[in-house]
């Protein structure tokens, strides 16, 4: 077909009355040319006219025939459509409202989970080269270690000799004074290679980034000053440029100030290049190629891929074994793993927020259930009108695409009202992500999440209006009663809510598990009685405080005077309060063991502590001593053990009056104690390998207040602070909270996911439930003769109930066995499926996907919010008076 | 969309046909709906008659796809009509519709007259 000239083709659409009128006048004047010759012919006028309008056929449907010859005919037909649907929707507002808002509700909430996933999962990294950057780890899996870090003398050669690395750079945190300001101040210092920056693509925002020169030894030291320092510490003094501060009895100028750009991987108050820090430049860790621990990341040359990049830096790794054996183990090189940097901030959150995308899909699926209800309960009321307009002419293609646009323009209007709910709801949504993962900064309502939205209510409100045609099918019988019951239409109900059922039982079973996963998490022994234990941080000031005896001058008074006070039964200090998830390991040195050199060093968890910690906590001695007051600076060193620890390097016999050091053999320490282990990082995790050193011998400028009370730990706060004060007026304590607050932070995350899981859960529930009632109310409305009838033939309201109740329960039950079928099929197939590595029943804690008491508990609830939606129907039903039912025709 | 029969003529015609008929009517000279009509009847002596309301839907095909072109003007009776005339492409398309109509004749008579 050629295609008509541009301004003719319009003209009928945007001059629509005009054409019309034309329309008209050309078939009126045929209609009198014939008629004029049909009365030459001899007919009478009248029948002339009559005749030639039965010559000509079905005026109407001609002139619609014409109709559909103009090219933008279906543009004019769809808007009938849409004016004509908007119509309909008014004529109904309390159905059309419901149906909106249901799928708004639906629609809403896929568009808030899709913006979090948008923004953790699928938006790129806000680095610069974000997808080339991968982070590096070393694994000695013979030594039973995994992630022992790189370094410094590997580092260095594996900067200077990779060749699908474009960039190699390492980081470590430490905390350190910053003098020069008004106050001494603790900062947290990011110590970086020098390229650090320029890897992950970000530019400072004033002045310069470290260059190789900074990184050399015996350098002049520099700092990066982070932007949220800048603002908050340095009042975003534009002259920082140049400035000085004193760090480490060192003078450091400020050379830049960084964007506000997330970092990676802390977020630190300023950065220093590896020379600045007296720790990693000090020859015994910068020579020692043993000395490892430092995190690393490397950036891949463009066209390199990851497995060319980990196979090359293996084959450095096992260059490197071959050239100095006596750093290595005897089984040979460390293993290199490469793992993108997107990858590992993301993998441990994306099964939850696959788990999440699934359950809102299955709540939309329920509320477009719903909807679909209600316009089937609609559709046989508009019966009348489709039969009527299928008599005018109209084709069944017609009427079904009118249905369909009627659906579309019901999920278009949800679609638009659930992006608003979910818009509101983004700040919600990141304080959420926030607790799971880092990149919740991320998330927005993106122009992709957008469209992916409004794709969905559209598909959403086609299946609707496709729904409807499978309905509207009338026959041309206009005889038929105004309130004749649809069979088809209540049986296809019927599967819906069913269906409804079903979907409701797979989410109800999901966060059941999640719910029972997590109490199982809560209930772990932590391996410390956590009740009662009141926590606060005391930071000495540092020049204050400029001698280890002054420290531990303080401290110990501390210690006897809050002993000391009414309701406290037990008091310490440490420098890291269990579960609160701040300890690394760090290498240590054991005599024994010290001549099988080359060895991978042991890591341990290192913690100060004074004597009565265990005693605070409540952790028990299984060998040998806890700390006492003899334990100081004229004693010999001491330490003590994690069983974990002394479990791992010393499986049979003892490890009291074994020695390690610290400091690469400079010092040792004698194991004078074994303690039970304490879960540090998570509770879902193994115990890790700790040792515990005291205070007396390792003074220590902060740390954190324990105390045990008799009653109930808020109410120490004001004598702490009073105490506190007695010593020192200008000491601050601060950051009081219980250790059960921070163990139940430590649980943050499975709760987020839990709750979410719940509260969509019963969402859909409710929505099963409304869907439900609506359906039996419709069901016991139409059947109101036929009930009126059994009752005046001698049927009791007992019976009619049992009628009305039979049928629920058939539902019910049908849709429980359909849905608790699923659920084992979905938790089945979920065990032996892995997302990325991760498998889904990993999110599951002590609890197997077919718990029985979970699946009989929402079997339960589901009857029982059966039994209540059919109550007002039932009572309905049984209050039928048999004589206006029969009346009533 | 296919000739509905609500009187039944002399000669079922199909699409293309009536297609070929306005063209070659409007080749002679422009004409409103209704004079086509009675002219096809004259030409073919009473043979063709036209389904009038088939022709109508034709006409504003043939006009959509360029073959003919629309003016109103006053008609012999001083009434307003609407005229229709062949356009050049429509000239071209006649000649090719021409073409295939005399080549299918041909052919049907081949085979009519096989013994």
């Amino acid at each position: 077909m050629r295609f008509p000239k541009f301004p003719k083709a319009l003209k009928p659409f945007l001059r629509r009355k005009e054409s019309e009128l034309e329309l008209d006048d050309e078939v009126r004047f045929h209609l009198e040319m014939e008629a004029r010759k049909l009365e030459r012919e001899g007919l009478a006028s009248g029948q002339a006219r009559l005749e030639a309008r039965r010559r000509f056929g079905g005026v109407d449907r001609v002139m619609e025939e014409c109709r559909d010859q103009r090219p933008a005919r279906f543009f004019e037909t769809l808007l009938q459509d849409l004016r004509y649907g908007l119509r309909t929707f008014r004529r109904n507002p309390v159905s059309s409202a419901a149906a909106i808002a249901t799928l708004a509700l639906g629609i809403g909430a896929n568009a808030a989970v899709f913006s979090v996933i948008y923004g953790v999962l699928l938006s790129p990294l806000p680095y610069g080269a974000g997808d080339r950057l991968v982070v590096v780890r070393q694994h000695a899996p013979t030594e039973n270690q995994e992630d022992v870090g790189f370094s410094p003398p590997e580092i260095r050669d594996v900067q200077s000799s990779s060749t699908t690395l474009q960039d190699f750079v390492e980081y470590h945190r430490m905390w350190f004074t910053l003098l020069g300001g008004d106050e001494p101040q603790r900062v947290s210092t990011g110590v970086v290679s020098h390229q650090y920056f320029q890897t992950l693509g970000i530019q400072p925002a004033m002045g310069r980034a470290f260059v190789p020169g900074d990184e050399r030894e015996g350098a002049e030291p520099v700092l990066l000053v982070s932007h949220e320092f800048w603002t908050q510490e340095l009042a975003s003094d534009p002259e920082i440029l140049g400035s000085t501060f004193e760090m480490n009895d060192r003078v450091h100028t400020v050379v830049g100030v960084l964007p506000p750009l997330p970092q990676h991987p802390h977020a630190n108050d300023v950065y220093m290049p590896t020379s600045a820090c007296p720790f990693r430049s000090a020859p015994r860790v910068a020579e020692n190629r043993v000395a490892r621990g430092y995190y690393t990341l490397g950036r891949l040359l463009p066209e390199v891929s990851l497995e060319q990049a980990r196979a090359e830096l293996q084959g450095l790794a096992d260059g490197m074994a071959a050239k100095n054996p006596e750093a290595y183990p005897p089984s040979g090189s460390l293993e290199i793993e490469l793992e993108p940097l997107h990858q590992a901030l993301t993998k441990d959150v994306k099964p939850a927020l696959m788990l999440l995308l699934v359950t809102v899909g299955l709540v939309l699926l329920i509320a477009c259930a719903n909807v679909a209800s209600l316009n089937l309960a609609q559709l046989s009321s508009r019966r009348r009108e489709l039969v009527l307009r299928r008599s005018l002419g109209a084709g069944r293609r017609r009427l079904a695409r009118q249905l369909i646009t009627e659906g579309a323009l019901l999920g278009l209007a949800g679609g638009l009202l659930g992006t608003l709910l979910a818009a509101g709801a983004v700040n919600l949504m990141t304080a959420f992500a926030s607790r799971l993962t880092v990149r919740a900064a991320e998330i927005r309502l993106d122009p992709w999440v957008i469209l992916a939205t409004l794709l969905l209510s559209i598909s959403c409100g086609l299946l609707l209006g496709l729904m409807g045609t499978l309905q509207a099918n009338p026959r041309t019988n206009l005889g038929a009663p105004q309130g004749a019951s649809p069979r088809d239409a209540t049986s296809l109900r019927r599967w819906l809510v069913l269906g409804q059922l079903a979907v409701s039982a797979v989410l109800l079973v999901g966060a059941g598990l999640m719910v029972r996963s997590l109490l199982n998490l809560r209930g772990v022994e932590a391996g410390f009685e956590a009740e009662n234990v009141l926590t606060a941080e005391v930071n000495l000031n540092w020049t204050r405080y400029d001698s280890p005896e002054k420290r531990l001058a303080f401290f110990r008074r501390l210690l006897e005077d809050l002993r000391a006070e009414p309701g406290v039964e037990g008091a310490a200090l440490t420098s890291a309060v269990p579960l609160d998830g701040s300890l690394r390991p760090r290498p240590i040195l054991i005599e024994a063991m010290a001549e099988d050199a080359g060895r991978i060093q042991p890591m341990a968890q290192p913690r100060i502590v004074t004597d009565g910690y265990f005693e605070t906590l409540g952790i028990q001695v299984l060998e040998g001593r806890p700390f006492r007051l003899g334990d100081d600076g004229e004693s010999p060193s001491v330490a003590i053990l994690s069983r974990a620890l002394a479990r791992h390097y010393w499986p049979n016999g003892t490890a009291l009056g074994q020695r390690i050091s610290f400091d690469e053999g400079a010092t040792w320490n004698t194991v004078v104690g074994i303690v039970a282990d304490v879960k540090q990082r998570s509770l879902a995790d193994e115990a890790q390998d700790e040792v515990y050193v005291p205070m007396a011998q390792n003074p220590m400028l902060s740390g954190r207040l324990l105390l045990r009370a008799a009653r109930r730990p808020l109410e120490l706060i004001r004598p702490v602070r009073r105490t506190v004060y007695g010593i020192d007026g200008e000491q601050p304590v601060v950051d009081f909270q219980t250790l059960e607050q921070i163990r139940s932070t430590s649980t943050e995350g499975p709760r987020l996911v839990a709750l979410l899981l719940g509260l969509f859960a019963l969402l859909a529930l409710l929505i099963t439930v409304a869907g439900l009632t609506g359906l039996l109310a419709f069901t016991v409305s139409q059947r109101v003769r036929e009930i009126g009838l059994r009752m005046a033939l001698g049927a009791t309201p007992g019976g009619v109930r049992r009628m009305v109740l039979g049928q629920v329960m058939a539902i019910t039950s049908g849709g429980l066995l359909l849905g608790g079928l699923a659920s084992l099929v979905a938790s089945y197939s979920l065990e032996s499926y892995s997302l990325g590595g991760q498998e889904l029943t990993g999110q599951l804690f002590g609890v197997e996907p077919h718990d029985p008491a979970t699946f009989a508990a929402v079997g339960l609830l589901l009857l029982i919010a059966a039994a209540l939606a059919c109550w007002g129907p039932v009572r309905r039903a049984t209050h039928i008076d048999p004589m206006s039912a029969l009346r009533n025709d | 969309m296919g000739p509905r029969k609500t009187v039944p003529t002399k000669a079922d015609l199909l699409q293309g046909t009536l297609d070929l008929l306005i063209l070659k009517t409007l080749a002679l000279e422009s004409n409103h709906g209704w004079g086509i009509s009675q002219r096809i009847q004259q030409i073919s002596k009473e043979v063709l008659q036209v389904n009038q309301g088939s022709l109508y839907p034709a006409l504003h095909r043939l006009e959509n796809q360029g073959w003919i072109d629309a003016e109103w003007g006053q008609s012999e009776n001083r009434r307003r009509a609407k005229f229709y005339k062949l356009t050049p492409e429509g000239r071209l398309q006649l000649e090719k519709e021409t073409a295939n109509w005399k080549r299918l004749t041909a052919a049907v008579g081949r085979v009519l007259a096989a013994v």
